[in-house]
């Protein structure tokens, strides 16, 4: 077990060190640029999704979906980065000492 | 789920969310590494981003850094803004994380202190600032939805991040005179 999260680690270690020595040519592409721009944006949205929804056979909808709800509004308000995640675990929290999800 | 999770065989692990979880930041923060890398390789005799330091520059290649790097006019501080956020972000995590060590038996069952929903409210929080990119984060999204009751844990994201890629790849024009 320890063997795979060495491997993992390592792998996401090696994609960093990666970005950080490519040629500039390939990076004066604004395709390239663009591109990761969107990839980024993407994983953290499907990761979203997936933190919210994800359960052993399929979706579920549960008290997490109050939390990224509560956060959404915090961040709406301009609430800082700590703000909206504490104000997130504490709607879950409280949903669930309710009853609810 | 109070006391020791039974532990997983390697073939479980390969399916574990978390591992594949994992590589999904790994990726997001490696494509950040990229933007990262251009600018720090436009300059190489700039503040402690060139040469040898691009191992532990790597290690500390986060949302965080690259966000703030990327948020400053001149090169010198976008430098110090990146190691002064990486390795704050770096100092603070090991330490959270080695106080979850110490605590987090205490704690019980992290559902219930709504621990999954701060997790998710976090990569709310991440995505944000990225939110001029609506059309790629809807259709991330969607992707994920759509994957996430046929795939096993991890390929949703994985399947999310390649119809972002495709979306930039295809939907830019190529730099002039590149093929």
């Amino acid at each position: 077990m320890t063997g795979w999260l060495l491997a993992a680690a390592l792998a996401c270690l090696l994609l960093k060190l990666a970005g950080h020595l490519l040629p500039t040519a390939v990076l004066a592409d604004p395709r390239v640029g663009r591109t990761t721009d969107l990839v980024t944006a993407g994983c953290l949205a499907a990761l979203v999704v997936v933190q919210t929804v994800g359960g052993d056979g399929g979706p579920v909808l549960d008290a997490r979906l109050g939390a990224v709800v509560v956060a959404a509004v915090a961040l709406l308000l301009r609430a800082p980065f700590v703000v909206a995640v504490l104000l997130g675990a504490a709607t879950a929290a409280g949903l669930r000492a309710a009853g609810l999800g | 789920m109070i006391g020791p999770e039974p532990v997983p065989a390697p073939g479980a692990l390969r399916r574990s969310p978390a591992v594949r979880q994992g590589f999904s930041v790994g990726l997001a923060t490696g494509l950040d590494g990229l933007s990262f890398g251009a600018l720090a390789s436009s300059s190489p005799r700039a503040w402690g981003c060139g040469g040898g330091g691009r191992l532990l520059a790597a290690h500390v290649t986060i949302d965080e850094s690259a966000a703030v790097s990327a948020a400053q006019d001149d090169l010198v501080e976008a430098c110090r803004g990146f190691w002064a956020a990486g390795l704050g972000v770096f100092a603070s995590w090991n330490a959270a994380t080695l106080a979850g060590a110490l605590v987090g038996d205490a704690l019980g069952d992290p559902r219930r202190w709504g621990l999954d929903g701060a997790a998710a409210a976090a990569f709310l929080a991440l995505l944000w600032p990225r939110l001029r990119r609506r059309e790629t984060a809807a259709v991330a999204a969607l992707v994920a939805v759509l994957v996430l009751p046929v795939a096993p844990a991890g390929v949703p994201v994985l399947a999310a991040a390649a119809a972002a890629a495709a979306l930039g790849w295809w939907r830019t024009r190529p730099a002039r005179g590149a093929a």
